[in-house]
């Protein structure tokens, strides 16, 4: 069926359909959006990080020229609060502000500029309050309360064996404290787009999201509107890594729009994006690990403190993936890991790819390294003898689906070669590795459906929906792959529908690296039925026997002859052909709550260069190994792990939004580095291990967050290679490599 | 606790009026006329970034590019002459500045993004104060003329940066001398900034050096800046190599001498003490690549 034309690409290397749109600045975002009559609002956040309001006056700014709504939390209909785990942000606040993020007003006016100067007259009184600006701070027992429960948002741990007695078998113990930076999203498309009220006095919201359906219940419990009177319009966006998964600017053009029975148009400026937005947790991480003599890992002891902020949001799941993750791939006998995050006048932290995984690898890692320094071991044949095997459990000592994969992405980086770098005058290379296991789906015990719906339309396509969301990642590459793969049939022949809770399913949340394998679970789940109602019609309508009809591009092929093609077909159809199914993301049979049982894996190998005069680190070689199943899409997977990788490099070497007395130091991307063109290796590696264990029945796994968990790790084993320095901090910052080379006395123009 | 109110003041909204001024004299009037209302501006791209820093942008800008003559690179007998409306780009492109002013295509080339440097002149690079051409242009011994009320005068870069940032002074030339030996020269730049391109610098050198006959430093000028680092002279480095042969002691005294002489005020991202280090770092390695025994495989072994 497939002779008939030639495919211009591999299936595997299909162009993704959003790609061309998007390379040629065709395609129009969310915040794009112009709706004839919007206004454009804006929203008045604190001066200060910590404050008890003491008036809010609005008077002034209601009686400019262009003015035509101020809200404050008077205007809020019912809950004042958002937050996906629990609702403890308030959407405006009242009495208290709690970081310089909180928002205290907002405004619509007919210009951005008469919304601007509108803020400005906007009187807000304070009584500035103490600002815990670190969770020492927080923790202190004289500290004021920053939550009506108290200043620790979540503690989790987990325990086996008895570390102490571990400690007592080891002949080498490392112990460490590792700190590690809040770093930013930086999309490119900051938040924001258009809510239009509704004559039904429902409304709709154009704004990009993770989960649309997840913020029409947020804003259904903000506005006092039933979710079905809120149509949600979430994709395309310009990128989100995790920084849109929570509500930001909904709810501001929603009651404001309702207010002023207007739509209004909210797109956050990259500094009010820098001020208000989410970021990934800073952690302090202490690991205490030993191994005997044999170099066999026996015991490791972990404390995690996070700094989750002013509010919740995901603070307290990122928490217990760090402290599921805290002893990652390893087999050790004895652990005992005590996480703690706690409230603070900072910006709010939570969840970004990686999702606390990141964090604790970096620290893990770096014990490996140290550890098999100690023992005289490679880190390479260190980690191989404690690897865990296909059948051992989860860190969590939970069942999960049975994997070579840890094994598999070390052995297969160590057989790549090294680039090839010519030594230059004042550089010194290193090289390092690191390993990672990244559990997928939101873990046990908790809430986590999906599923899809393939329709066979009355116009001749094929209609695959579902509740994702494209933020950049691919998901629209996958469902065309998967879907055209599965059936059949054609691109031309099918389409995708995500990302408006009117018309697609609610199929779960767009995050936790879930999309790939939830749209191939879903579609094997669906194709038998689906394939079959067509065929029967198409055996009705043309009179060929129904086993001898196929799906293929452009209709029914019955050997290599078109017997209808999907458009006539269609003509026939009384009523459109459908077939949906919903299920939960897979876990362990076990009860272990918040664990994960489908894992992916990850083996890094970094090549730095070290500049002696400046200590400056150039990243030169990146090449990561990843096990996750088979490749859906080829480009689509290479780009998740490459960006991945660079994203990391960001957080290894220059990425920290920095925070002194609860305020951003560095408020804009001009003094905020991310990595450019010139700092990411001009060959970036990336190889897949796509074989399962034979009892694997769970497909291709998702690769968005993979990528990036240990990176950063392998590059500071990679400085460490080249001088020498242990790395315990990120963002790995010259002034200090330089201060440790000049301690080895490696300038010839020094005494020594 | 004191109670602090936040009252709305009256800002005017931020859309400034330009002027197209035809000539120098015009655009001095302008600015006289308007006083500290108006700014003057060429490329832009220092008050695009600053209004992005939530700086208010005047009321009232003065556009110098409708003026003529202030565009291009030529010679003029024994200088070079810039005009300041000459782009970043067109400097780093010019075959001229190639060739006889190396280490300032070096610092053009680490200005900011192509953008940047397709919009920004030299001219605006100089007169923001902190640009990175500047400790290039101050080891070119560079000297530019500009206008004021008492009509055009020259001054050497180094006295005009001097002058602070109030100057209201329109630029109107950049001269640099031609080098006499360029065989005997030797001069670079280099910048340290937070990432490989477009950053801030965090700090950055310029050196030219010419060698008499017997191989000691006869003419010599350092030079660093960058970021909240005023361009300056590093005097008292300079007289350290002045005579002396590029050696081993000769660079260990200069690095004394740097150590004990070059204090940059450190910033959010790093101490000064940092910034002088990589700075007599950077400029240490490359006198060293230039010594007289300097072989390869010893350089190789040091480094």
């Amino acid at each position: 069926m497939h002779d008939t034309k030639t495919p211009e690409i591999k299936p595997g290397k299909r162009t993704r359909p959003d790609g061309k749109p998007k390379i040629t600045g065709r395609l129009k975002y969310l915040t794009d959006l112009h709706v004839n009559g919007m206004l454009y609002g804006k929203v008045k956040r604190s001066e200060y990080p910590h404050a008890r309001i003491t008036g809010i006056f609005t008077e002034k700014a209601e009686a400019l020229p262009g003015v035509k709504a101020v809200i404050t939390h008077k205007d809020v209909p019912a809950l004042n609060a958002f937050g996906i785990v629990l609702p403890d942000q308030p959407v405006l606040c009242s009495d208290t502000v709690r970081y310089t993020g909180d928002a205290v007003a907002a405004v619509a006016a007919d210009t951005i500029e008469e919304a601007e100067a509108a803020l400005a007259f906007i009187e807000v009184t304070y009584e500035p309050l103490p600002v815990m600006d670190a969770p020492s701070k927080s923790l202190d027992e004289d500290a004021p309360l920053l939550h009506a429960g108290g200043n620790i948002l979540h503690h989790n741990q987990y325990s086996q064996g008895c570390v102490d007695s571990g400690f007592d078998q080891c002949s080498a113990v490392v112990e460490e404290t590792y700190d590690v930076p809040r770093q930013m999203h930086t999309y490119m498309e900051t938040e924001g787009g258009v809510v239009v009220p509704e004559e039904d006095g429902g409304i709709s919201v154009y704004m990009g999201t993770q989960h649309g359906f997840k913020d029409r219940f947020q804003l259904s419990r903000i506005l006092g509107l039933e979710e079905e009177r809120i149509r949600v319009v979430s994709s395309p966006m310009g990128g989100s890594f995790g920084g849109k998964d929570e509500l930001n600017v909904q709810p501001y053009a929603a009651l404001l729009a309702m207010k002023s029975g207007y739509p209004v148009h909210i797109h956050q400026t990259r500094a009010e994006s820098v001020q208000s937005g989410i970021k990934r947790h800073p952690m302090k991480i202490r690991m205490k690990t030993g191994a005997d003599s044999q170099g066999k890992l026996m015991a490791h002891e972990v404390e995690i403190t996070a700094d989750t902020g002013a509010y919740a949001t995901l603070g307290p799941a990122i928490l217990d993936f760090a402290v599921e993750h805290a002893s990652g791939p390893y087999r050790i006998p004895a652990v005992d890991v005590q996480g703690l995050s706690v409230f603070t006048n900072n910006g709010v932290a939570g969840e970004f790819r990686g999702f606390g995984g990141n964090q604790v690898t970096f620290a893990l890692e770096g014990q490996m390294d140290r550890l098999a320094e100690k023992l005289h071991l490679s880190p390479a044949a260190f980690r191989h003898s404690n690897l865990r095997s296909t059948h051992d459990p989860g860190p969590l000592g939970q069942t999960i689906a049975p994997t070579d994969g840890a094994v598999d992405v070390l052995k297969t980086l160590e057989e790549k070669p090294l680039s090839v770098s010519v030594p230059k005058p004042w550089k010194k290379t290193g090289t390092g590795i690191a390993v990672t296991m990244h559990g997928g789906g939101l873990g046990s015990g908790r809430l986590d459906p999906s599923g899809g719906r393939l329709l066979f339309a009355k116009d001749g396509k094929i209609e695959i929906s579902f509740g994702f969301e494209e933020f950049g990642q691919g998901i629209l590459g996958v469902i065309e792959t998967v879907v055209c793969e599965a059936l059949g049939c054609g691109e031309e022949d099918i389409r995708i529908r995500i990302g408006d809770t009117t018309k697609v399913p609610p199929t779960g949340s767009t995050t936790a690296s879930r999309g790939t394998s939830m749209v191939w679970q879903a579609v094997q789940r669906m194709k038998g039925d689906f394939r079959q109602s067509v065929l029967e019609k198409a055996s009705k309508v043309t009179g060929a026997e129904e086993q001898h009809l196929v799906l293929g591009e452009g209709g029914i092929f019955s050997g290599t002859t078109k017997v209808v093609s999907y458009e006539d077909l269609a003509g026939y159809l009384e009523e459109e052909l459908e077939t949906t199914t919903f299920f939960d993301f897979p876990v362990t049979p076990d009860d272990v709550d918040g664990s994960h049982y489908l894992y992916t894996f990850a083996a890094v190998r970094a090549e730095v260069e070290v500049d002696i005069r400046t200590g400056q680190v150039s990243l030169r070689g990146l090449n990561q190994a990843v096990a996750a199943g088979p490749v859906v899409n080829e480009l689509g997977y290479k780009g998740q792990i490459e960006g991945g990788g660079v994203m990391a490099a960001g957080y290894a070497l220059m990425e920290e939004a920095e925070m002194k007395e609860g305020r951003y130091v560095n408020e804009n991307l001009d003094t905020y580095m991310i990595p450019g063109i010139s700092d990411v290796p001009f060959d970036l590696g990336v190889y897949p291990v796509e074989t399962l264990h034979e009892s694997d029945e769970h497909g291709p796994r998702g690769v968005g967050e993979i990528g990036t968990v240990a990176v950063a790790p392998a590059i500071a084993k990679a400085v460490h290679d080249a001088v020498g320095l242990w790395v315990d901090r990120l963002p790995i910052h010259p002034e200090r490599v330089l201060d440790h080379i000049t301690k080895r006395g490696l300038h010839p123009w020094m005494e020594t | 606790m004191a109670v602090e109110r936040y009252a709305g003041s009256v800002s005017h909204v931020d859309t400034p009026l330009i002027r197209f001024p035809r000539t120098l004299e015009e655009a001095w009037e302008k600015k006289q006329e308007n006083g500290a209302d108006a700014s003057y501006i060429a490329g832009g791209t220092v008050i695009q970034m600053q209004r992005g820093q939530g700086y208010p942008c005047s009321p009232v800008l003065i556009s110098l590019e409708t003026i003529e003559g202030l565009k291009g690179i030529t010679i003029h007998g024994d200088y070079l002459e810039i005009g300041p409306l000459t782009t970043l780009e067109a400097c780093r492109r010019s075959p001229l500045l190639q060739q006889h002013a190396p280490c300032l295509v070096e610092a053009l080339i680490s200005v900011a993004a192509p953008g940047v440097r397709n919009r920004g002149t030299i001219g605006g690079n100089i007169m923001y104060g902190k640009g990175d051409t500047l400790p290039a242009l101050l080891v070119l011994d560079a000297s530019v003329s500009f206008f004021d009320n008492s009509g055009f005068q020259s001054l050497p870069l180094l006295s005009f940066v001097n002058k602070g940032e109030t100057s209201p002074d329109l630029l109107s030339g950049i001269k640099i001398p031609l080098p006499t030996d360029t065989e005997r020269t030797i001069s670079f730049f280099k910048k340290t900034g937070r990432r490989e391109a477009f950053s801030l610098s965090v700090i950055n050198a310029a050196c030219r050096l010419v060698l008499d006959e017997e191989k000691k430093v006869e003419e010599v000028r350092l030079a660093a800046g960058g970021a909240n680092v005023p361009p300056q002279c590093l005097t008292e480095a300079e007289n350290t190599l002045r005579g002396e042969m590029l050696s081993t002691k000769t660079l260990r005294n200069l690095h004394e001498t740097l150590s004990a002489s070059f204090h940059p005020s450190g910033d959010s991202y790093c101490s000064g003490r940092y910034k002088q280090k990589a700075a007599a770092h950077l400029i240490l390695s490359h006198l060293y690549e230039n010594m007289e025994q300097s072989p390869m495989e010893r350089r190789g072994e040091d480094a």
